[in-house]
């Protein structure tokens, strides 16, 4: 054993309730980062997943114009409108021209897994007593399962009903409940934009655990929905899956630019949301920081205790032979040891409150709902825990051991006279 | 007798007060010198310098006729480590340690391995009369004790030369005269000791005598009452 191990394992074992206070804050601060994250990232990862496969990784559309300057700045150059007044939405051409070959293009695409023509509207659905805003969506169930996996969240697995009864809607399960409908066989009523009115039989609940989607989406036919829009033949998305999700924004702009559409990735779609995730994260990991580094100077505090109290200790060593670097080194590795330490009972109460939390059975309801906590148990959360509570102690410890080292003993000597 | 240590015309200011006026001394095998002189005489200060723990303001020191590179912190250290042990008025032993392990210390510096290095502790606690005292921490043994562990540790590598910067100046009349006897034993086997003292009585009992005033060596005479 070098003298270096020796001596700080000896002054460090001899002062265990310091040694443990220590060692204790900077385990807080690593299982705080271990479950923290695992839950944030857990509810985030859940959403995206949730979200990117029931919606699309590339949904192309036709874009709203909401310019209003445009034409003149391109006519008279940027900074010469300073306000475009009493400008009228212009009518939307709200459909996909010669989607069909878009389909047969991206089909052949081999980063593309799967794409989908969906005919979108707005409608109200009416059950009893009770009206709801709805948002529709036709869909051709055989090209959908390519591209989506809508099938995975029916409750009772019946998307082929949509083409063997055109006549049949799919509820989301939030709807449904707010309507009051909890078996299918029902009749709803839908009422176009138009004013028309269409009876339907609801043939399954949809249940995504978005809440937003679960709410106001239901499913039609393709056909059926051209119908009752009053747009026969239509379409106007094509919604894409594709292997790699990372990939969406870089195609996106591929189909922007070959189509002429406006191809919109999952990332742009839930910008708000991945924004409002980015905050928590930082809030998080601003909460985690502050723990660590509260311990980091619990470390700082006890180390510079330490160097003062054993200032005649450090003169003596240093008389004795031992160089301002192997100082530095005595108390640095009381430091890391504190740190190592800390950070392994930290992985372990990390490990247990997330088995603890994973234990949970409650319902929760708010953006997403499910039962319990829906963790993350990412292995690198228990890495980057480590390696930062390792970071924090020896930068901690670093300056009260270089402060240590440059004790001049004869000064401590002459004091001790 | 060949010179182990010798200071040439060494000295040392502390901003603008002079502190050493150009001291020469020097240590051969086998002597027993002390430096007497009233408080702030500057005796501390000459010591510091001799045993490389302060760089002089001008002047050399030689270890072994070589001359001492005060630039060189390493070479500095090593020359401490192997070649001169410190006494110091207060023992500061390592009060987490155990006296074997406060002797062991500067052994395991020195690159002797523990098992051995234990073995040379044991020795030299029996040695000075500490025989199963050890394992005991420094707050379990006597002021004599102590000091005698901090002689223990000065001797752990075997130096050329002990310095002793007021060894007594913190016990009691009895354990006093018990360790100046260790000093005379450790120096009737021929190792070279450096005591710093103000107490004329002590000194007496050393093989010379140097009078330091105001930083400068005013007298110096050869006796050998005690050795």
């Amino acid at each position: 054993m070098s003298p270096i191990v020796f001596i700080a394992l000896k002054l460090l074992t001899e002062r265990k309730r310091q040694a443990l206070v220590s060692t204790l804050g900077v385990a807080i601060g690593v299982a705080a980062f271990i479950s923290m994250s695992a839950v944030m990232n857990g509810f985030q990862l859940y959403f995206i997943r949730q979200a990117i496969d029931i919606n699309a990784h590339i949904t192309l559309r036709v874009q709203e114009e909401d310019d209003e300057g445009r034409i003149l700045r391109a006519a008279y150059g940027d900074g010469v409108v300073a306000d475009v007044l009493g400008s009228r939405p212009k009518e939307l051409k709200d459909k996909i021209i010669g989607y069909n070959n878009f389909l047969r293009q991206y089909t052949a695409d081999p980063r593309v897994m799967g794409i989908a023509p969906h005919l979108t509207g707005e409608g109200i659905i009416n059950y009893g007593t009770k009206d709801r805003g709805v948002s529709m969506i036709g869909v051709d169930p055989a090209l959908e399962r390519t591209a989506s996996v809508v099938d995975d969240y029916l409750e009772h697995k019946n998307l082929d009903k949509l083409v063997t009864d055109r006549n049949s809607v799919i509820l989301g399960s939030e709807l449904a409940r707010d309507l009051g409908i909890k078996e299918i066989g029902k009749k709803i009523t839908i009422v176009s934009p138009t004013g028309g009115l269409y009876t339907l039989e609801v043939a399954d609940f949809f249940d995504s655990g978005i809440t937003s989607i679960d709410k106001t989406r239901v499913y039609f036919n393709m056909r059926t929905l051209q119908a009752i829009l009053d747009k026969p033949n239509q379409v106007n998305e094509l919604i894409v899956k594709l292997h790699d999700v990372d990939d969406a924004e870089n195609i996106a702009l591929e189909m922007s630019r070959d189509t002429g559409y406006y191809a919109e990735s999952w990332q742009r779609a839930f910008r708000n949301f991945l924004q409002i995730f980015k905050m928590q994260n930082m809030i998080t990991f601003m909460i985690v920081f502050a723990i660590l580094i509260v311990s980091a100077f619990g470390i700082f505090n006890i180390m510079m205790m330490t160097v003062l109290e054993k200032k005649k200790d450090i003169a003596i060593l240093k008389a004795i032979g031992y160089e301002d670097r192997e100082i530095t080194r005595i108390f640095v590795l009381q430091g890391i040891l504190v740190g190592f330490v800390g950070a392994l009972l930290g992985c372990l109460f990390g490990y247990l409150i997330q088995e603890w939390l994973a234990s949970l059975q409650f319902d929760i309801v708010g953006i997403i709902r499910t039962k319990g906590f829906v963790l993350d148990r990412s292995p690198s959360y228990f890495v980057y825990g480590f390696l930062f509570a390792m970071l924090f102690s020896f930068l901690a410890s670093f300056y009260p051991s270089w402060r240590a080292s440059k004790l001049f003993p004869v000064d401590i000597f002459r004091s001790s006279v | 007798m060949s010179v182990i240590l010798e200071g040439r015309d060494l000295r040392k200011s502390i901003g603008d007060n002079p502190i050493l006026n150009g001291i020469s001394i020097a240590v051969e095998k086998g002597d027993f010198t002390s430096i007497v002189g009233s408080s702030g005489s500057g005796k501390s200060s000459l010591m510091y310098v001799l045993g490389l723990l302060d760089s002089p303001t001008s002047g050399e020191v030689y270890v072994d006729g070589r001359k001492v590179d005060f630039t060189d912190s390493k070479s500095l250290s090593d020359i401490r480590n192997r070649k001169i042990g410190f006494v110091f008025q207060f023992h500061y032993l390592i009060a987490e340690l155990t006296a074997s392990e406060n002797v062991i210390v500067p052994m395991l510096k020195h690159g002797i391995k523990r098992p051995e290095a234990k073995d040379r502790s044991f020795a030299l606690l029996s040695e000075l009369g500490l025989k199963g005292k050890e394992g005991r921490k420094p707050y379990q043994l006597s002021g004599g004790e102590q000091q005698r562990v901090a002689i223990a540790r000065a001797l752990a590598n075997d130096p050329e030369i002990v310095m002793a910067d007021e060894p007594t100046g913190n016990l009691d009349s009895k354990n006093s005269a018990l360790v100046m006897d260790v000093f005379l034993e450790l120096n009737e086997k021929g190792r070279a000791i450096l005591m710093i003292t103000h107490e004329p009585e002590l000194a007496e009992r050393t093989k010379k005598v140097h009078e330091i005033k105001d930083g400068l060596i005013i007298g110096g005479e050869e006796a050998a009452p005690g050795g």
